[in-house]
C-alpha cells in the first residue's frame, strides 16, 4: 500500500480513537458542549463588534486574537513531554494506536507523525473552526464580508499551527538536550517580555500569520507555511520517547496521607488513595480547571456583556454560586476515571464505600475552590456583602448535585448518564431546584429579606436532600461489583 | 476429622443461559491444599468468586469459615485472603504503598513491619518506590500474592497464583504455602497447570463445563499409570474430541 494512503488511514483511525476516548472520558454531551460554547461566545463577540471596536481598534483586536490562539497552540503542543502520558493514560494499561510500534513492525516516527496531524485536525475542528463559525453566523446581522471571515479562518489556523509546531519542537529539544534548556528558554523569555513591555519592537513581527492578516501579503503565507512544516519536521525527527515505562519513583506516603484524612473516619483510606492518584496522575490541575474554568468563562462572558456591550443582566454573586453546583458533576466524573477499582473486589470494601469517599473528596475540593472563587469574584464585583448567602447556595447546590450524581451513577458516571432513564431521573432531580436558585438570584437584589429567606430555605432543602441521597448510597451501591 | 472450612451444597451460578457452576457439592477441611482443575472457561474462577463473595450464587448454599458469602460477603472477605486471576494492583500507588493500603483496609496494626518482611522476602526492594502501573507482570503478581497473605488469614483463595512468576519465585512461594499449611492455614487454588497441582495439592477437584467431575486425593482420581494428566483428559473429554 502507498505510504501516504497508509498514513491517511492511520490518521483516520486515530481520529476515531480520539473522539471515542474524549467522549468516554468527559461524556458525549459535555464533549459537544465545548465547541458549542465557543461558537456562542464568538457569535456574541461578533454581534458586539461595533461597540467593541470603539474601545479596541481592529489592529489591536487582531493582535489580541492571534496572540491568544498562538499561545493556545503553544499550550497544547508539548507532545514530546507528555507522549508517555498519552500512551499510558487512565489505567496505565490502556492500548492506543500510538503504542502500535511496540508490537508491530512500524516506525514510531511514522505513527507519531499521524498522531500529530490527527491532533492538529482535532484542535482545529474542536476550537478554531467553531470560533470562526460563530463570526460567520453573525454575517446576516453584522454584514461582515464572507471572504474576510474565510481569510480569518486561514490566518488564525496558521497562528495555531505556528504555536503548536513551535511548542512541539521546543519540547523535543528539551527531552533530548535537557541540560541548559530551561535557562536558555528563560533568557529568551525575559528578552521577549522586555521587548514587549519596553516596546523595543512590534511583537507582532514574530507572528507572520498576524502580518498576513494585516497586510494580505502572500509572502507571509509562504513564511508561515514554511515555518510550520520546518518546525514540525524538526520535532518529529528529533523526537525521543520511551513508551510504557517510567522512571519516576515515590517515597511512601499512604499511611501519612491516610492520617491526614482522619476526620473522614471510614472513608479516610480510600480518600488517601484518591488523593495520591490525583497527584501522581497529574490530574489535580485539569480537575481544578474543569471546575473553575467554566465559572471563569461565565464571569468573563458576563463582564463582557455588561461592561463592553452595555447590556444589563440582573446577575450577582448568588447566581454564580448556584452555577457552581452544575460544574461539580464533571469533577465527580473525573474522579471516577483516575484508576480502575477492580482490585478492591477482593478486599472487604463495598462499592458504596468508594462512592462515599469520592463524594467526600470532591466536597473538600469544591469547598476550597468554590470558596476561593466566590471570595475573588465577590471582591471583583464589589459584592462581598452577598458572600454568606452565596457560600450557602454554593455549598448546598454542590452537595446536592454531587450526592445526586453519586447516588444515580455510582462509579460509572459517564456510562450511566447515557442511560436515558438515569439521565431523566438526574434531570428531574437536579434541574428544577438549581433553576429555581438561579431565577431567585435574579430577584434577590429587589427584595433582599424576602428572596434571601426563600433562597436560604431552598438551600436548606438541598442540604437535607443531599444528606438523604448520601445515606441512600449504601443501599443503592452496597451490593454492586467493582468489576465491569 | 479436620474442621470443615468450606462447604457447598448444590451450588449453581448462571450467566443468562450459560451455567458456569452446575450443582457443586463438596467440603474442604482445615489444613488442606485444595486444587481446582479445569479447562479454560470450565467454571473455576466463577466458583472461586462465588465462594469469596464476589458473585452471588443463582441457587444452592455455601459456607466459608462458617459464614455464608452470599449473605455477608464483607465478613468473608475480611476473614480470608484472595489472589485474583488478573494481577491489577492500583496504578498510582507504589508496591509498598499498596501493602500499606491493604493494612489500612484490613486494620493490621504492624503493617509497616509486615510490608518490610514481604518486600524483603520477595526481593521487591528495588521496585518498592515504583508505581504499580510501571511494574512488570511478574512483580505485580508477587505484590498481589503478598497482599493476599499479609494479614495471615486462616484460609486463602488463589486463582492461577504462579502465573507470570519465574521458577525461582514459584519455588519460593510454593514453600511459603507449605509452611502456611503447616501453621494451620488452608488453601483453595484454581489452576490449569497440572504439574503444580500434582506436586502441591492434598486434594483435587476437576471441573468440566460447570460440573465437578472428580473430587478427592490425587491417588483416588488417577487410574493405573495414567498420571494426573491422563485422568484430567479422561474426565474432561468432550464428545468427538477424545484423545
Amino acid at each position: 500500500m502507498n505510504a501516504v494512503v497508509k498514513q491517511l488511514r492511520l490518521i483516520r483511525l486515530m481520529m476515531s480513537e480520539e473522539l471515542r476516548l474524549n467522549a468516554g472520558m468527559i461524556g458525549k454531551v459535555q464533549f459537544l458542549l465545548f465547541p458549542a460554547m465557543i461558537l456562542v461566545f464568538s457569535l456574541i463577540l461578533a454581534l458586539a463588534s461595533k461597540q467593541l471596536l470603539v474601545a479596541t481598534p481592529l489592529n489591536q483586536m487582531y493582535v489580541i486574537l492571534h496572540s491568544l490562539i498562538f499561545v493556545y497552540g503553544l499550550g497544547v503542543g508539548g507532545f514530546a513531554l507528555f507522549g508517555e502520558r498519552i500512551a499510558t493514560r487512565r489505567f496505565g494499561q490502556v492500548s492506543l494506536l500510538l503504542q502500535t510500534p511496540l508490537l508491530l513492525p512500524v516506525r514510531f516516527r511514522t505513527v507519531f507523525l499521524s498522531f500529530y496531524v490527527k491532533d492538529i485536525i482535532y484542535y482545529l475542528l474542536y476550537t478554531i473552526f467553531p470560533l470562526v463559525a460563530g463570526i460567520a453566523l453573525s454575517i446576516p446581522i453584522t454584514g461582515f464580508h464572507a471572504g474576510s471571515v474565510l481569510f480569518l479562518l486561514l490566518t488564525l489556523s496558521l497562528s495555531f499551527l505556528l504555536g503548536i509546531s513551535l511548542s512541539f519542537s521546543l519540547s523535543s529539544i528539551y527531552v533530548r538536550w535537557r541540560r541548559g534548556f530551561g535557562a536558555l528558554l528563560g533568557v529568551v523569555g525575559v528578552i521577549l517580555a522586555g521587548a514587549y513591555l519596553g516596546k523595543w519592537f512590534d511583537i507582532a513581527l514574530l507572528l507572520p500569520s498576524l502580518d498576513l492578516q494585516r497586510t494580505a501579503d502572500p509572502a507571509y503565507l509562504l513564511v508561515s507555511a514554511a515555518l510550520v512544516v520546518g518546525l514540525s519536521a524538526f520535532a518529529v525527527l528529533t523526537l525521543k520517547i520511551r513508551l510504557g515505562t517510567s522512571t519516576r519513583q515515590y517515597d511512601p506516603e499512604m499511611l501519612k496521607v491516610s492520617r491526614s484524612f482522619k476526620f473522614a473516619r471510614g472513608s479516610r483510606d480510600l480518600m488517601a488513595k484518591d488523593w495520591i492518584d490525583l497527584k501522581r496522575s497529574r490530574t489535580l490541575g485539569p480537575v481544578a480547571g474543569a471546575y473553575v474554568g467554566p465559572l471563569l468563562f461565565l464571569a468573563v462572558l458576563f463582564w463582557f456583556v455588561e461592561g463592553i456591550v452595555q447590556v444589563r443582566i440582573p446577575i450577582n454573586l448568588v447566581f454564580y454560586s448556584a452555577m457552581i453546583g452544575f460544574f461539580s458533576v464533571s469533577i465527580y466524573g473525573w474522579l471516577n476515571l483516575l484508576d480502575a477499582p477492580s482490585f478492591l473486589e477482593v478486599l472487604p470494601v463495598r462499592v458504596s464505600d468508594m462512592v462515599k469517599a469520592k463524594v467526600l473528596m470532591l466536597s473538600l475540593f469544591a469547598l476550597a475552590l468554590s470558596t476561593s472563587f466566590l471570595i475573588a469574584l465577590g471582591a471583583a464585583r464589589s459584592e462581598l456583602d452577598l458572600l454568606p448567602l452565596s457560600l450557602l447556595v454554593g455549598y448546598s447546590s454542590t452537595a446536592f448535585m454531587v450526592c445526586g450524581t453519586a447516588y444515580l451513577t455510582g462509579l460509572r458516571t459517564n456510562s450511566y448518564l447515557f442511560d436515558p432513564r438515569v439521565l431523566a431521573k438526574f434531570a428531574l432531580m437536579t434541574v428544577p431546584p438549581l433553576c429555581a436558585l438561579v431565577i431567585l438570584s435574579f430577584d434577590y437584589l429587589n427584595d433582599r429579606a424576602l428572596f434571601g429567606a426563600i433562597i436560604a430555605g431552598v438551600s436548606a432543602l438541598l442540604l437535607f436532600g443531599a444528606f438523604l441521597l448520601y445515606r441512600g448510597i449504601e443501599g443503592r451501591w452496597g451490593r454492586e461489583s467493582f468489576s465491569f | 476429622m479436620a474442621e470443615t472450612v468450606i462447604e457447598t451444597d448444590s451450588l449453581v451460578r448462571r450467566f443468562g443461559d450459560v451455567c458456569a457452576v452446575n450443582g457443586a457439592s463438596f467440603s474442604i477441611g482445615k489444613g488442606e491444599l485444595f486444587g481446582l482443575l479445569g479447562e479454560n472457561g470450565a467454571g473455576k474462577s466463577t466458583l472461586l468468586k462465588v465462594l469469596t463473595g464476589q458473585l452471588e450464587p443463582t441457587s444452592g448454599r455455601c459456607s466459608v469459615l462458617g459464614v455464608d458469602p452470599a449473605k455477608d460477603p464483607m465478613r468473608v472477605k475480611g476473614l480470608i485472603g484472595i489472589l485474583p486471576e488478573v494481577e491489577s494492583p492500583p496504578s498510582f500507588l507504589t508496591g509498598r504503598e499498596y501493602l500499606h493500603f491493604i493494612g489500612l483496609v484490613r486494620n493490621i496494626d504492624d503493617i509497616e513491619a509486615r510490608a518490610d518482611w514481604w518486600i524483603d522476602f520477595l526481593d521487591l526492594g528495588e521496585v518498592e518506590r515504583v508505581p504499580c502501573k510501571d511494574l512488570s507482570k511478574g512483580t505485580r503478581q508477587k505484590l498481589m500474592f503478598a497482599a493476599a497473605l499479609i494479614h495471615e488469614p486462616p484460609l486463602v483463595f488463589l486463582d492461577e497464583p504462579f502465573s507470570g512468576l519465574d521458577p525461582r519465585y514459584q519455588k519460593l512461594l510454593r514453600e511459603h504455602l507449605f509452611n502456611y499449611i503447616r501453621r494451620g492455614g488452608t488453601v483453595f487454588m484454581c489452576t490449569h497447570i497440572l504439574e503444580i497441582a500434582e506436586r502441591m495439592c492434598s486434594s483435587i477437584g476437576i471441573i468440566s463445563r460447570g460440573r465437578l467431575v472428580a473430587l478427592g486425593r490425587p491417588a483416588d482420581i488417577v487410574r493405573g499409570d495414567e498420571g494426573l494428566e491422563g485422568a484430567f483428559m479422561r474426565l474432561t473429554e468432550k464428545e468427538g474430541k477424545g484423545t
